[in-house]
């Protein structure tokens, strides 16, 4: 792993993360080509909306994510995997919890009048 | 104001430097990113890789398969799944080692997921190294299984598809030169353009600018989606 990798530090910088949110709500483009995007290009895009939910989740309160986990490379992927891990398993409580097979009315068989 | 000791001068300095390092690094991946080509100088001239176009993609689809039917029919070349059954005949168990490698991500995952929540450092850099740790054996198994594959097809597929695609796209800036046909006056500068490097294929294969090959196939695996080209650029 690399730590301190230039491109992960270019991506969580504030200059970045502007030119990035600017450039999605103004729609100018962020690089000289529009099209044919480059291995470097497409990584850097998806780090940039990478930190950019990590700063949301920051705004947001969350729990185990600060500044100090940002700019550490090891304890910033800590965070997404411990992160993804928790959606999983809420996902697995929601869906053994939609799928206990008891109807939710209970149809009785009634005698019917004379 | 205070005079620094020694030490802290030193400290300092280190500092200095590696912000320094660090801010020359950004310049660098700053101009790596702006469009989708990389230009970069060897021996004093003016070099540049860029990613493919259409036409350019199809060619080199085209002659790698044609290579890939040429493979099919070399019989000193035999085909990953084939070589992974010879091998276990010979006692190394490929499918085994892709398992370890899997059974060592989880348990990566299992220490990120306890990392995730300490702030501690102390804990912090135990859990760090433990990490590390896991990721170096995983590496290692990568690697013997990079080497038992060697000799299968489609490695050999993906070296020929990286040595066609940096013959490609490898090119270099030349000036154009204007000669005054009144005068008789020659080798006025008018501008630059980019040429291909190397007329061809036989060409690049002959070549003994291997410095250059490996630069190019450095930063063509920055451009390309490609884990042939990483490898090489090492």
């Amino acid at each position: 792993m690399i730590q301190n990798n230039p491109l992960r530090t270019l991506a969580r910088s504030t200059e970045y993360q502007t030119l990035y949110n600017r450039a999605k709500d103004l729609g100018f483009e962020l690089f000289d080509n529009k099209i044919n995007l480059t291995k470097l290009q497409i990584t850097l895009l998806n780090l940039l909306e990478t930190y950019a939910s990590l700063y949301q989740d920051i705004a947001m309160g969350e729990n185990y994510i600060d500044e100090d986990v940002i700019e550490d490379d090891m304890r910033c992927d800590a965070y997404l995997v411990y992160k993804r891990k928790m959606r999983k398993d809420k996902k697995k409580t929601t869906k053994k919890q939609n799928n206990t097979r008891s109807p939710s009315i209970v149809f009785t068989k009634g005698r019917r009048k004379k | 104001m205070t005079k620094k000791t020694k030490e802290e001068k030193e400290k300092l300095s280190v500092s200095v430097t590696k912000k320094l390092k660090e801010l020359n690094e950004l310049d660098t991946v700053g101009d790596l990113i702006k469009d989708n080509k990389i230009e970069f100088t060897h021996k004093e001239k003016k070099y540049r890789v860029r990613k493919p176009n259409l036409k350019e993609k199809n060619n080199i689809r085209n002659k790698t398969n044609k290579k890939y039917i040429e493979l099919l029919d070399n019989d000193d070349f035999i085909l990953r799944e084939q070589l992974i059954v010879k091998l276990k005949k010979n006692g190394v168990d490929v499918d085994n080692m892709e398992r370890k490698i899997k059974g060592l991500q989880s348990e990566i995952e299992n220490v990120q997921v306890k990392l995730a929540q300490i702030s501690d450092k102390k804990t912090v850099d135990i859990l760090k190294k433990d990490i590390e740790d896991l990721m170096r054996e995983q590496q290692l198994i990568t690697i013997d299984i990079k080497e038992y594959l060697e000799p299968c097809i489609e490695t050999e597929l993906a070296e020929f598809g990286n040595l066609y695609m940096i013959y490609s796209l490898l090119e270099k800036e030349v000036n154009i030169m204007v000669y005054n046909a009144e005068t008789g006056e020659k080798g006025k500068l008018t501008g630059t353009k980019w040429i291909k490097v190397f007329n061809s294929y036989d060409e690049f294969l002959n070549t003994e600018e291997d410095d250059l090959i490996s630069k190019s196939a450095y930063y063509l695996s920055l451009i390309i989606f490609n884990r042939g080209l990483e490898r090489d650029s090492k």
